[in-house]
């Protein structure tokens, strides 16, 4: 699958956590890192009052999104933490089937390892940036799994 | 499964063209949402440039240009719509909202057929056009009416 | 009044029937042997409680009866049946309580050390409450530990596996030692997704386990002192870091198991 970075973000918009499981990822300074994660939170938030079909409330948020080069996939938890991993993509062939399930699938997955590892903590604050060493490796176990399986 | 608007904007931001379609939910000022839209896609191109992926080095000496290298953004899928995206080397946007269910369909391609086969051939071949201004050809209306209706996706 | 069978003098049966007595706010004696009493005070109770009292009895009269709690009553743990019981808690409920427990222990404290013996202060009430419920629920009796082997290999199986679902690694003894011993796991339960910043040093949540270890031990009647420690094994092939908890008796116990040793 190819998976290159993995971001967290709080409900304000702030980076929380950040990071590349893959050489192809881009290198950013720390900086760069958090004003992307800034403006992803913007276009959330204008993503859902573009919807053509609902109003802003009634829209989820950006679920996925394709560039030529990568995907992006994005998931919001109900707490307001956003979460969005990007990953390879071959601009010649059509992403494989089931593709898209399976990084939603990664997302999910990381999700309920932040609820464990990062909420269970007795000494992380919320909304606070994570250093968890315990979540670094359950995360990278969680990359080596969906990268294994398939393309 | 169905196309609900399309829009096709100048490098300056200026909305040349606004089409509804099959659109349920309309907001108040039409000018407004362009401008958002605008906005937002501006901020998703350089969003995309920023996390394009860093290229290692080329080893079979397929010599890209810097515009093939860099990542440019084809569309999003939100809750309830998709949106597609084709920017032409000169600026011009060419935006396409749709349904979410599209697999197998490239919208994209679509939107280059818009770009090469109508606009060119029935905007900036028209002599009457003055480029910068809102598209006012009945005949590029009246193509581009028939082309999205016939599209697959449109219902 | 309804008529019981005889035969089935179910522990079930009886507690009910206590239940009951409790609930009519009657005062009355209850002896062990007067089941029938126990019945007719049930259903003879106050008007109030007379439907509850008598639909108990009714309950228990039934063939392999079951504490079935009726409308707008709500049972008490004594009365619930004692066989069988899972057991089992959400461990993100009780991670989430021990994440509020540490929280809270930080706000009173002053330095590293004294949180780490205040989680050991609340392992060791809860420790002496353990002992007792897992020696009332056991489905067999259970004897009680006079030696010092005995009481902690009781303590590395039956409680580990009571508390945490699991038995403890190993235990061990300090060389040649009467006195000193320790029980190893290589992953406490309440470790499991705590992550230390540095500026906290050298702070084991699992003295809170340790905690628990002292609280077993003394309410048991050996008089201990049990610290937590961290052994680095990273340079052994297959072993990561392993929480040792170091239980040292004191000269009493000492002085009593070699006189019971002969």
């Amino acid at each position: 699958m190819g998976v290159q970075s993995f971001f967290v973000l709080n409900k304000a918009g702030g980076l929380i956590m950040q990071r590349s499981y893959s050489d192809r990822a881009p290198r950013l300074t720390q900086n760069d890192y958090i004003h992307l994660a800034s403006t992803f939170h913007s276009m959330q938030l204008l993503v859902r009052e573009l919807s053509p079909v609902s109003n802003a409330r009634e829209c989820g948020g950006i679920a996925r999104m394709e560039a030529t080069t990568f995907r992006l996939y994005a998931m919001i938890a109900a707490t307001g933490v956003e979460m969005f991993v990007t990953c390879d993509a071959n601009p010649a062939t059509a992403p494989a089937a089931g593709a898209h399930d399976r990084m939603a699938d990664f997302l999910k997955e990381a999700y309920i390892s932040y609820t464990d590892y990062v909420l269970k903590n007795p000494f992380y604050e919320i909304d606070m940036p994570i250093k968890s060493e315990p979540w670094d490796a359950h995360l990278i176990k969680i990359v080596d799994k969906y990268n294994r399986v398939g393309s | 499964m169905t196309v609900y608007c399309l829009y096709i904007f100048n490098r300056y931001g200026e909305c040349l063209l606004y089409r509804v379609y099959k659109r349920t939910y309309a907001p108040r000022d039409p000018g407004d949402e362009q401008k958002n839209m605008y906005g937002m896609l501006f901020a998703m191109r350089n969003f995309c440039q920023k996390m394009s992926p860093a290229q290692a080095a080329e080893s079979d000496g397929k010599g890209l240009t810097q515009r093939e290298v860099q990542a440019h953004l084809q569309y999003y899928v939100a809750g309830n719509y998709a949106l597609h995206y084709f920017e032409t080397p000169t600026g011009l946007r060419f935006i396409m909202t749709t349904g979410t269910q599209f697999t197998g369909f490239d919208v994209n391609q679509c939107l280059r057929r818009i770009h090469a086969r109508l606009y060119v051939e029935y905007v900036v071949s028209n002599a009457l056009y003055t480029p910068g201004e809102p598209i006012q050809s009945a005949l590029f209306l009246e193509k581009l009416d028939a082309y999205v209706k016939a599209l697959p996706i449109y219902e | 009044m309804a008529r019981r069978e005889t035969g089935r003098l179910s522990w079930v049966a009886k507690k009910q029937a206590s239940g009951a007595h409790k609930r009519s706010q009657s005062v009355r004696g209850m002896e062990a042997g007067a089941l029938p009493a126990g019945v007719g005070a049930g259903s003879g109770a106050p008007a109030g409680s007379a439907g509850y009292g008598a639909a108990m009895a009714v309950a228990a009269a039934a063939p392999g009866a079951q504490a079935s709690p009726t409308p707008g009553s709500t049972l008490n743990i004594l009365d619930q049946p004692l066989a069988r019981q899972r057991g089992e808690v959400s461990l993100s409920a009780y991670l989430l309580l021990f994440c509020e427990l540490v929280a809270y222990s930080r706000n009173r404290v002053s330095s590293v050390v004294a949180l780490e013996a205040r989680l050991a202060a609340v392992g060791y009430r809860v420790g002496e409450r353990a002992l007792e419920y897992v020696c009332a629920k056991s489905g067999k009796p259970l004897p009680r530990e006079t030696r010092i082997l005995g009481i902690l290999n009781f303590v590395v199986t039956n409680l580990w596996r009571f508390l945490f679902g699991k038995n403890a690694d190993s235990l061990k003894k300090v060389g040649n030692s009467d006195a000193e011993f320790y029980i190893e796991e290589v992953e406490p339960l309440v470790n499991t997704f705590v992550s230390v910043p540095k500026d906290f040093g050298a702070l084991n949540c699992a003295a809170f386990q340790g905690g628990i270890v002292h609280g077993i031990l003394s309410a048991a009647g050996f008089e201990c002192e049990v610290t937590t420690y961290v052994r680095d094994d990273s340079s052994k092939p297959g072993s990561a870091e392993v929480t040792m908890y170091y239980i040292k008796f004191s000269n009493e116990v000492i002085q009593r198991e070699r006189r019971l040793a002969g």
